[in-house]
């Protein structure tokens, strides 16, 4: 059974409070705080639910989304963007198909679990297995 | 072109000049005829005096002495002389001359003819002729009238041995017949002296015309140009070289608000300010020296007072020898122009710094929203861990204020997206919009038990910004539920009127009065004069107004009065009435909607 989550935000407040919400849902976080951390951890073997902040410096969101296609680490994965409102959207061109839901922050702990315990099944769900 | 008409336009020094030509040559020809006459009575005088050599030579074959006998005169011996008349036949048919041999004196011998035609004999001789012949003693030669008839004649005395006269001589032509030909010559001459006049006439009168012609034809170029200049809106201006305005359209008297009458012949010194006029001259000066068209910038005072900002297009005239006889001149006013670029480039810097508080908004939106986020994840946990009510009422209070930043920033920057750009109308779904809306303040709804009925017809299309109308029914529907009765009911509704289609939201709840009705709009305002209730940022009705100003329609709001409800109305443009040239990305002027209709 699949409980792993990944938070990648560069703000370590977000991260420290996403690790405590999942920590007290029996889940097993992997903090990144870049998209090359990110990346990093996905080419070692990470594979789960990905929690993808859009707004962040040098590799946004979506040129992580990006790289994480391009370098065929999609497959096993689900990916939730966490945005503000109002932010740029001009880059997702071509990359929605591989964002499965969107969370506005700030976001509530039982408004996350939901989210991360509903794509959790759907990850460990046998059609979602091949 | 009408002939009369021009003939009395004909130049008259012209005319006249011919016509003096016309009367020198027949004076002349006067003259010359004069000697030509002079010369024939010469010669005719010489005619007689050789007729008369003649005359004696015959005579004195036949003898040499005349004398008189029985009342015949005899010559020699015994040549009769009266009725000689072939002795004067034969002179006139040598010599051409008339000729007469007076006895005593009476012709006696004569071919010259009366009236009748018969010879003239038995007449007497008479006149000047007379008195010398037979006073005086002595020849006579000249013109004398024979029988009524101008001769040129020459008599001779005859006398007898003892030496006295006792007859005369005569020999003499016809001076009509003699100045025949002269008369002739005389004819012909005035014939062609009249033909010559005529001409002369003929081609004064056509030069004249032609003359006239052409001065019309340049009348006319003239005029013409005149009227292609005046028609022109731009000043027109021609100066002379010593700077003298010598031609101008009426752009330009209309510009500078003087006359012709007062430009003309005057310089820049004697009609502009001292300065403005030391700038024209030195520029004037300039082009006056060097090749090609000058293109600058400067100032003119206008008609109205006012001092115009305008371009200059100047060149000199130049004569075959290539100096400057003067220039010619256009203005062209910039001043609208300049004031559109400055316009233009306040609009610039408006919407470029619409474009940074969008910016700025946006991040700060996420820089507000990333430390947010740890406290709305944390906050409901810790709240979850204590049991003591003290600390569970604060955790509260920090949890509202979360909540209360999380609002402020979101309908900030709500506010500013809106306002910074005009959206793209297109047709949406009315319906759809607003169930998208209830579908976000589904909780609130339910948390205060209010039901909403959405009486709008699903295939109502309106011109519009999907997002923007459904944020636009999310902050009516949100301010409707907040305020309406608990357990109230919300009713939303559209109606057809003319172009537009209005729109209400309509609640039970508390109501506005008279003045709050009037405020509801304002930034920041708030129903609740106190601001206790810390779950609004009193932004929605703002960005209410923002959006429907964006959709180009009315929005205002209605309440019987406190206590009775109340009903926000607005109108959008139904699909099918699209007002021309909608611009995206517009900057929005201020001022856009300001009226609150009550």
């Amino acid at each position: 059974m699949n409980r792993r989550v990944m938070i990648v935000d560069d703000n370590e407040y977000v991260r420290a409070s996403v690790d405590i919400i999942c920590e007290s849902a029996q889940l097993e976080l992997a903090s990144s705080a870049s998209g090359v951390e990110c990346l990093e951890q996905l080419q070692g073997g990470f594979r789960g639910v990905i929690l993808m902040d859009i707004m962040m410096p040098e590799m946004d969101g979506w040129d992580t989304i990006r790289e994480i296609v391009d370098r065929g680490l999609y497959p096993g994965n689900i990916i939730v963007m966490l945005t503000g409102m109002g932010e740029p959207d001009s880059k997702m061109e071509g990359l929605q198909e591989y964002v499965s839901d969107y969370m506005t922050k700030p976001f509530g702990p039982e408004e996350l679990l939901d989210s991360i315990e509903y794509y959790l099944t759907l990850l460990n769900a046998p059609a979602d297995h091949d | 072109m009408k002939f009369p008409n021009a003939r009395d336009k004909i130049s008259l020094p012209l005319l006249i000049s011919a016509l003096t030509v016309a009367v020198v040559m027949m004076v002349g020809n006067h003259l010359m005829l004069d000697q030509i006459h002079e010369e024939a009575v010469r010669q005719a005088n010489r005619q007689q005096e050789n007729s008369m050599m003649a005359f004696w030579e015959l005579m004195n074959r036949r003898g040499r002495n005349f004398h008189i006998d029985n009342g015949r005169m005899i010559l020699g011996d015994y040549y009769v002389l009266n009725g000689a008349n072939e002795l004067t036949d034969k002179i006139f048919c040598i010599t051409g001359s008339r000729a007469t041999i007076f006895m005593g004196d009476t012709r006696v011998a004569t071919n010259v003819l009366k009236e009748d035609g018969t010879r003239a004999l038995g007449t007497k001789l008479a006149g000047a002729a007379y008195d010398a012949i037979f006073k005086e003693g002595v020849r006579y030669r000249g013109e004398a009238d024979i029988l009524g008839a101008p001769y040129f004649t020459a008599y001779d005395p005859i006398r007898d041995l003892n030496g006295k006269v006792v007859g005369a001589l005569f020999v003499g032509v016809k001076q009509s017949e003699y100045l025949a030909r002269y008369d002739r010559i005389n004819v012909k001459i005035g014939i062609i002296n009249g033909a010559l006049a005529a001409v002369f006439v003929l081609c004064a009168v056509i030069l004249g015309l032609n003359r006239k012609r052409a001065e019309n034809e340049i009348k006319r170029q003239l005029n013409f140009q005149q009227q292609l200049m005046d028609t022109i809106p731009s000043p027109i201006f021609s100066k002379d070289a010593q700077g003298r305005y010598n031609l101008c359209n009426k752009a330009f008297q209309g510009y500078v608000g003087l006359s012709r009458e007062q430009l003309m012949g005057h310089s820049v010194y004697d009609l502009w300010e001292p300065e403005l006029a030391q700038k024209y001259h030195d520029m004037d000066q300039e082009i006056m020296e060097s090749p090609g068209i000058q293109v600058y910038e400067s100032q003119v005072g206008h008609a109205d007072g006012s001092v115009r900002d305008v371009i200059f297009h100047k060149a000199a005239v130049r004569d075959d020898s290539g100096a400057a006889q003067g220039l010619v001149g256009v203005i062209l006013d910039i001043t609208e122009r300049k004031a559109v670029e400055q316009e233009s480039r306040r609009l610039e810097a408006q919407k470029h710094h619409s474009r940074m508080i969008e910016s700025l908004m946006m991040q700060l939106n996420h820089d507000l929203n990333t430390p947010l986020t740890p406290l709305f994840a944390l906050i409901p946990m810790i709240r979850a861990k204590v049991s003591d009510p003290g600390v569970e009422r604060m955790l509260e209070i920090c949890q509202q204020c979360v909540n209360q930043i999380q609002g402020l920033a979101g309908k900030a920057f709500d506010l500013v997206r809106i306002s910074s750009s005009r959206p793209r109308l297109i047709p949406v779904s009315l319906c759809a919009a607003a169930e998208s809306a209830l579908g976000e303040i589904s909780s609130s709804l339910a948390e205060r038990g209010v039901i909403c009925c959405n009486a709008i017809s699903p295939d109502l299309q309106v011109l519009g910004s999907a997002d923007q109308l459904t944020l636009l029914f999310k902050n009516l529907l949100s301010n409707a539920v907040r305020y309406a009765a608990q357990k109230g009911k919300v009713i939303i509704s559209a109606e057809l009127k003319g172009a537009e289609v209005e729109v209400s939201v309509q609640d039970d709840g508390i109501g506005l009065d008279h003045e709050q009705l009037t405020q509801v709009f304002d930034e920041f305002y708030k129903a609740d004069t106190a601001r206790h209730d810390l779950n609004t940022q009193g932004l929605g009705l703002a960005i209410c107004r923002r959006i429907v100003a964006n959709h180009e329609g009315r929005l205002w709001a209605a309440s019987p009065g406190a206590g009775y409800g109340t009903t926000m109305f607005f109108t959008l443009k139904q699909v099918g009435h699209e007002s021309p040239a909608i611009v995206e990305d517009e900057p929005l002027q201020e001022n856009y909607l300001e009226s609150y209709q009550i």
